[in-house]
């Protein structure tokens, strides 16, 4: 009976052990799975290559392995370079940049980066393929993400979906139509009475705004019709004073003479045009002008866009103690501007 | 005595593979004889003993030597009831995992089931579901639940699966000592692979358009926010368990003339106060299923208001979850000034693209 009582307890204590053994043996540790991971081409149009490719990968909890590179493998069709740029420039807010000193080759549709430290558990990581990926042909796809030891085993991995369409942009296409506007204050400026001594400037001048979007601004011209003050009941003109030379005339007390002073009164802070009043007509004082001429001349200019330049025109006029006596002294002058586009 | 060899005798004739529970037994009873169907209650048991049988015995080989033979799966007196095939489906490309419900099979609601799965049809590859829903090499005691504990009638998903791999289920039951079955019969199911989906139409209305893609503006009006006719119709689809979401990235940071050397600028910013300005606004999204696809700030406004264009790429559609059919209808937005400069040049090219989290 004792020995029939041992024996069974022998055998139930050598089972045990076996039973323990196997146990042990079926605990094996297999490669895990990243908890995230996602690659996001910056193209994805066939054929076509890539120019800033983000890897993100979130290593799971748990994770005790020495990380050493990681390996993304691309589905048959995409190419890559054999010497990529890697750089964690750029990476996505909230994820940490792959560490180490990054070194990446391409081999056919492997790349491989070296030279990455170890990670740390359930922390995303990411780096950018700056070049050396091309898509393949449109359709669905994957990558294979894996991080690896120094002895290249395999530590944890996922494989992520993507897609490789025939077109992914849309041009965008707009028409800015040309415009020009050229308003004059008033259409009369009234001399008064001219003296002898003492130039004469018209009281209310008036002025003109010009407003464009060409690109090369606005140009602005005046004529005078009778190139002088006429009148038709003393048969007399005030003739206009000089030349057309590039340089205003400045009018002597005593002496006839008519010219036409443009000042800029607003160069328009809207837009990105610069006035400039032609040399002839920049008066400066107020006994200067402008000869006036029966042809188109030049009075002003701008360079660019404007919403609103203001020239105001200023004729001037002087006498001789023998000027006629009238009252119908006279001149029209025509100002003229165009948009320059 | 009697208790002990009755140990020993399962332990040597049952199933080595399999780790069972320690043995109920006492020095003070024993049950000397019974019977079914005669008397006493449908549960047949009480404080003091307890019976319980076995619906039959599957047929399965012997492994054997030249010093020793078991009988592989070798019914005990007492089995639990062997469980049918669990149910096993994919009902939503997965493909990172597949749900399970086990089958009671006519079990007490104390009989705990564990559960076996391969990727080969149990030729070389046997693992068992754990107490977390993955896989994992050996079965502990945690990993023996019942049907309550593996979901009831709502099974649970077991997750960490390949992509693309079919995988196979069977169930094993006890309840109480010495009563484990065999696995019974196999389910399988079939994990999809990881999918990501994506187009580009452009039309006036919810049309499917093919490439080249373009949206013409026409002419701009001075102080008036003009609309493109054309939408930009996004789809996108996935079945990453996290989502993902689409981004665009602008070449010219807005609206540029080659001929005037001018650029509308794209802004985030409400166009109607804007002398000048041009972005995108979401104008729809929608669903089949999974989802929600939703609009991502500043693309979410309404009015007038509209989100920057750059070089940055920018995510103005989001799913945080598996999505069927999304579609989303883009608006495109600008306005011009007075100075803006004349020409018939400005254009831009947004580039579009698509990202899934898995």
């Amino acid at each position: 009976m004792k020995g029939y009582q041992k024996k069974p307890q022998h055998i139930w204590l050598a089972l045990f052990g076996i039973v323990l053994g196997l146990g042990a043996l079926l605990k094996t540790v297999s490669a895990g799975e990243f908890s995230q991971a996602y690659i996001r081409l910056n193209r994805m149009a066939a054929t076509t290559a890539n120019s800033g490719i983000l890897v993100v990968f979130t290593v799971p909890a748990g994770n005790s392995a020495t990380e050493a590179k990681v390996v993304v493998e691309f589905s048959a069709g995409f190419t890559v370079a054999a010497s990529p740029t890697i750089t964690v420039t750029g990476i996505p807010a909230g994820a940490t940049a792959l560490p180490g000193t990054l070194v990446a080759a391409g081999s056919t549709t492997t790349l491989t980066v070296t030279g990455v430290t170890n990670l740390t558990a359930a922390t995303q990581y990411a780096f950018i393929l700056s070049d050396g990926v091309t898509n393949p042909s449109a359709g669905a796809h994957t990558a294979t993400i894996t991080t690896k030891t120094g002895a290249d085993a395999a530590i944890d991995s996922k494989i992520v979906g993507l897609r490789v369409i025939s077109d992914d942009q849309v041009t965008v296409s707009a028409t800015v139509d040309p415009t020009f506007n050229w308003v004059l204050s008033g259409n009369s400026m009234a001399l008064g009475t001219l003296s002898s001594s003492s130039v004469v400037s018209v009281a209310s001048p008036i002025t003109v705004t010009a407003t464009t979007n060409g690109t090369n601004g606005w140009i602005g011209w005046v004529k005078s019709q009778n190139t002088g003050l006429t009148s038709a009941s003393a048969s007399n003109t005030i003739a206009t004073s000089g030349t057309v030379d590039g340089a205003p005339t400045t009018l002597s007390t005593g002496a006839e003479g008519y010219v036409l002073d443009a000042d800029l009164t607003t160069d328009s802070g809207t837009g990105d045009g610069t006035v400039t009043i032609a040399a002839e007509y920049n008066g400066g004082t107020t006994s200067a002008g402008g000869t006036l001429a029966s042809t188109l001349t030049q009075f002003a200019s701008s360079d660019g866009t404007t919403g609103g330049d203001v020239i105001t025109l200023i004729p001037r006029a002087t006498i001789s103690t023998v000027t006629e006596a009238a009252t119908d002294y006279t001149d029209t002058l025509d100002v003229i501007g165009a948009g320059n586009f | 005595m009697n208790h002990l060899r009755k140990l020993l005798q399962t332990l040597v004739m049952g199933n080595l593979s399999v780790v069972g529970s320690l043995a109920y037994a006492s020095t003070n009873y024993g049950l000397r004889g019974y019977g079914f169907g005669t008397a006493g209650v449908s549960s047949s048991a009480s404080s003091t003993y307890k019976a319980e049988g076995t619906l039959g015995e599957t047929g399965t080989s012997t492994t054997s030597s030249t010093t020793y033979k078991v009988k592989d799966s070798y019914i005990g007196t007492v089995q639990a009831h062997v469980p049918i095939a669990p149910t096993v489906t994919n009902p939503s490309d997965y493909y990172n995992k597949l749900h399970l419900v086990v089958n009671v099979s006519g079990n007490p609601s104390d009989t705990t089931f564990v559960i076996a799965a391969s990727a080969d049809n149990f030729m070389a590859d046997t693992r068992y579901v754990q107490s977390d829903n993955t896989l994992g090499a050996s079965v502990g005691s945690e990993d023996r639940q019942t049907s309550t504990g593996w979901g009831g009638g709502s099974g649970i998903d077991v997750t960490g699966l390949n992509p693309s791999t079919t995988y196979y289920f069977k169930v094993s039951a006890m309840q109480g000592a010495f009563t484990e079955t065999e696995f019974g019969p196999t389910a399988s199911g079939a994990t999809t692979s990881p999918q990501l989906s994506f187009d580009i139409d452009v039309a006036a209305t919810d049309t499917e358009t093919a490439p080249p893609y373009a949206v013409a503006f026409g002419s701009l009006t001075t102080g008036s926010v003009t609309t493109a006719t054309d939408k930009i119709w996004l789809d996108f689809g996935t079945n990453a368990q996290a989502g993902g979401g689409v981004y665009v990235t602008d070449t010219n940071s807005g609206l540029f003339s080659t001929g005037s050397n001018h650029t509308i600028a794209s802004v985030s910013t409400d166009l109607a106060g804007a002398g000048e300005g041009y972005g995108l606004q979401i104008a729809s999204v929608t669903e089949s299923g999974g989802g929600p696809f939703s609009k991502v700030s500043p693309y979410n406004l309404a009015g007038e208001n509209v989100g920057l264009l750059d070089t940055s790429t920018r995510q103005i559609l989001s799913s945080t979850l598996p999505i069927q059919a999304g579609r989303a209808g883009v608006y495109v937005k600008a306005i011009r000034q007075g100075t803006t400069p004349a020409a018939s040049d400005y254009t831009d090219t947004l580039t579009f693209t698509a990202t899934a989290a898995f």
